[in-house]
C-alpha cells in the first residue's frame, strides 16, 4: 500500500514532465523549423511527455486503488 | 531425480532470493546511470556538436538491447543474464564466446568506474587534500584499495551491497534532476543549440568516434539479468524495473547532451590554453575537464550550480564507485553461471556456506580487474611505457584504454544475444514471456507458430555498426579485444579437451526440464504451469516422428 504522499508525488511529477517535455519540443520546432537536426531536442521531449504520461497512468491507477 | 541426487542439490548452497523491485532497479541504475558521469566528456570531445545524436543513435541501440535483456531475463530469470541467451539459443561455444566477453566488460566496469571515482573526488573544492590523489602512484593505489573493498563488501553478501545500491541510486536519481531541471528552466537555449549544432558539426570519423563512446553510456542492463536469479517474482519484476531503466537513462542522457550544447552557462567559460575562447561543450569535452564533466556542467548552471559545485563530485564519485561494485556482482555472478554450464572450471560455482555469495568468482575477477589496472596505470606510472603506448597505441592514456575495451565487449556481446533472441524465438516458443519485444512477424516453424522479432533484427544491425564504429576508431581496441576472446577460447578449449566434453558442439541438455527448475526456483508457479500446458499442447499438434520440443 502507497503513501498518500508518494501517490500526489508521482502524480504532480508526471504532470511536471508532460509539460517540460511539450515546452522543449515545441520551442525546438519553433526555433529550428524544418531542420533535421531538431530531430534530437523533439525524441527527447517526447521521451520526457512519455515518462510523464507513464507516471500520471501510475496516479491514477494508485489513486483509484487497483494497484 | 533420485532421492541421493536431491539430498545433494538441497545440500549444495545457491544464491538466495533477497533482491527486490527497486533494488533490482538501482542494480541496474548504478552500473548504467554512473556512466554518463563518464561518458559525456569523452563523447562531447569526440563528437562535438553531434554528440546528442551520437547519444541518439547509441540510445536507440540501447533501446532495443534494453528490450531483448527484458524479454529473455523474464523468460529465463537465471544469473548469468546474456551469457545465459546466448549459451542457449546458440550453444555452448557461442556461450562461452558471449559471456567471456561480457566478463571483460564486467572487469573493466570495475576498474575503470572506481579510477573514475576517485577523479571526480579529486575535483571535490572543499577538500583539497584529495587532490593529491591526482599523483599517479597515489591514484592507483586508491584505485587498488577501493577494488579490494568492493571485492570484501561482496563476499559479505548481496544483502549488504543491495542496500548500499538501493540508497545511493535513490539519491542520484533525484540530484540529475534537479541539475537538468534547473539547466533546462534557467539557461536552455534552443536557438543556441541549433547553432553549435551547425557550427561545431564534426566529421564522419569523429561522428563513428563519439557513437562507439556514447555506447560506453547505456551499458549495464546486463546488471538487471544478472540479478534475475537473486530477485523476487523475477518475471514479474523484470520488465517493470527493464522499462523503467530504459526510460530514465535516455531520458538523462539525451537531456544532458542537449543540455551541454545549448547552454547558457552561469560563469564565463575560460579561455582554452591557446587564449581562444571556447564553447561549453567545448570546456566539457577537453582533457582537463572530460573526466568530470558533469560535475563541471553542474556548476555552470544558474542557482542551483553554487550548491552543485559542492556535492557533484561527491555525488559522482559515489556513484560511479556504486557502478564499480556492479562490475564485481556481475562478474562473479556470470562466472558463477558458466561454470555451472561447464564453460568454466567447477571452482567459480563453489558457493561460500555461510554468506552463500560466489566468494571464489568475486575474488577472481577482482584479480582480473587489477591487472587491467596496471595495464591502465603503467604509461602514468612508467615514462617507458608511456612511450611505448605512444609509438603502439597513438599516445592512448589509461581511462581510453579502459573506454575501448568496454566497448568492444559490450558490443561483441550484445550482438550475440539478439541473434540468440531470435534463435529461442524459434527454437522455444513454449516458455511463456511475460514481455515480448514489440512488432513481431507471426508464422510456423517445424510444425509450432512462432514469432519473429523484427526489433531484434534493428538491434543487430545498430550494435554491428556500433561494433565496426569501435573497430575502425580504437587503436587499442582493436587490438585487445579480439586478443581477448581468442584468449578465452584456447582456455575453453584446453578446458573442454581436458574434461572430455564436446569442444566445438553443445552438450546434450533436457531444457524442459531445466525450465521447470528456473520457474519453480523462481517461484513462478503460474508460468511453470503454463509452460507444461505449452509443451503438452504442442505435442499433441506434432505429427508422428516429429522432433520432440
Amino acid at each position: 500500500m502507497r503513501s498518500p504522499a508518494y501517490v500526489r508525488m508521482r502524480g504532480i511529477t508526471g504532470a511536471l514532465l508532460i509539460v517540460a517535455g511539450a515546452t522543449i519540443a515545441v520551442r525546438s520546432i519553433g526555433v529550428m523549423g524544418a531542420d533535421a537536426r531538431a530531430i534530437v531536442p523533439v525524441v527527447m521531449g517526447a521521451l520526457f511527455v512519455a515518462a510523464g504520461f507513464l507516471r500520471v497512468r501510475d496516479y491514477l491507477r494508485l489513486r483509484s486503488g487497483d494497484a | 531425480m533420485t532421492v541421493a541426487a536431491a539430498a545433494k542439490a538441497k545440500e549444495q548452497p545457491t544464491l538466495r532470493r533477497s533482491v527486490t523491485p527497486w533494488g533490482s532497479f538501482s542494480w541496474g541504475y548504478s552500473d548504467v546511470g554512473a556512466d554518463i558521469f563518464v561518458g559525456l566528456g569523452l563523447v562531447l570531445g569526440a563528437a562535438a556538436g553531434a554528440s546528442n545524436v551520437a547519444f541518439l543513435f547509441a540510445g536507440m541501440v540501447y533501446v532495443c538491447i534494453g528490450l531483448a535483456y527484458t524479454e529473455l531475463a523474464a523468460a529465463y530469470p537465471v544469473a548469468g543474464g546474456g551469457q545465459y541467451f546466448v549459451y542457449r539459443g546458440l550453444g555452448d561455444i557461442f556461450g562461452f564466446i558471449a559471456g567471456w566477453a561480457v566478463l571483460l566488460d564486467f572487469t573493466i566496469d570495475i576498474v575503470l568506474f572506481a579510477w573514475s571515482c576517485i577523479d571526480y573526488l579529486s575535483k571535490l573544492p572543499i577538500l583539497p587534500i584529495l587532490s593529491y590523489t591526482a599523483h599517479p602512484w597515489i591514484h592507483f593505489i586508491v584505485v587498488f584499495v577501493v577494488i579490494a573493498w568492493l571485492a570484501g563488501l561482496n563476499v559479505w553478501g548481496v544483502r549488504e551491497s543491495s542496500a548500499f545500491n538501493e540508497l545511493v541510486s535513490g539519491l542520484d536519481v533525484v540530484s540529475e534532476t534537479a541539475i537538468l531541471f534547473f539547466g533546462f528552466l534557467f539557461a536552455f537555449d534552443p536557438a543556441l543549440l541549433a547553432h553549435t549544432m551547425a557550427a561545431a558539426w564534426p566529421t564522419p570519423f569523429n561522428l563513428m568516434n563519439g557513437v562507439s563512446l556514447a555506447i560506453i553510456s547505456f551499458v549495464g542492463l546486463e546488471s538487471i539479468s544478472q540479478a534475475a536469479q537473486e530477485t523476487q517474482r523475477p518475471a514479474s519484476v523484470i520488465p517493470r524495473t527493464s522499462i523503467s531503466l530504459i526510460l530514465t537513462i535516455l531520458i538523462f542522457a539525451l537531456a544532458y547532451s542537449n543540455l551541454s550544447l545549448g547552454m547558457h552557462t552561469w560563469h564565463a567559460i575560460p579561455p582554452d590554453a591557446h587564449g581562444h575562447p571556447q564553447m561549453l561543450w567545448h570546456y566539457l569535452g577537453s582533457e582537463e575537464n572530460n573526466g568530470a564533466a558533469v560535475a563541471v556542467l553542474a556548476s555552470n548552471v544558474p542557482y542551483w550550480g553554487a550548491l552543485a559545485a559542492l556535492y557533484v563530485p561527491v555525488l559522482g564519485a559515489i556513484l560511479l564507485l556504486i557502478s564499480s561494485n556492479s562490475g564485481v556482482f556481475g562478474s562473479s555472478r556470470i562466472a558463477y553461471a558458466m561454470s555451472r554450464a561447464q564453460l568454466l572450471p567447477s571452482i567459480f560455482q563453489r558457493v561460500s556456506p555461510s554468506r552463500r555469495t560466489p566468494a571464489v568468482s568475486i575474488v577472481a575477477f577482482c584479480s582480473v580487474a587489477t591487472v587491467e589496472l596496471i595495464f591502465a596505470a603503467l604509461p602514468s606510472l612508467s615514462p617507458g611505457v608511456h612511450a611505448i603506448y605512444a609509438h603502439l597505441f597513438r599516445g592512448e592514456d589509461g581511462i581510453t584504454f579502459l573506454g575501448d575495451l568496454y566497448a568492444f565487449g559490450a558490443a561483441a556481446s550484445y550482438s550475440l544475444v539478439f541473434i540468440a533472441l531470435i534463435a529461442l524465438r524459434l527454437r522455444d516458443p513454449q516458455s511463456p514471456r511475460k514481455f515480448k519485444m514489440p512488432i513481431n512477424i507471426p508464422f510456423v516453424y517445424k510444425g509450432n507458430r512462432v514469432e519473429f522479432p523484427v526489433v531484434a533484427v534493428i538491434g543487430f544491425i545498430g550494435i554491428m555498426s556500433i561494433l565496426v564504429f569501435t573497430m575502425i576508431t580504437h587503436e587499442i581496441g582493436r587490438i585487445a579485444g579480439p586478443s581477448w576472446i581468442v584468449l578465452g577460447v584456447i582456455g575453453y578449449i584446453a578446458y573442454r579437451k581436458r574434461k572430455r566434453l564436446p569442444m566445438f558442439h553443445s552438450q546434450p541438455r533436457d531444457w524442459k526440464k531445466a525450465q521447470i527448475a528456473i520457474l519453480q526456483e523462481a517461484g513462478e508457479l503460474e508460468l511453470m504451469d503454463e509452460y507444461l500446458a505449452n509443451v503438452k499442447a504442442m505435442k499433441l499438434q506434432a505429427p508422428p516422428g516429429a522432433p520432440k520440443p
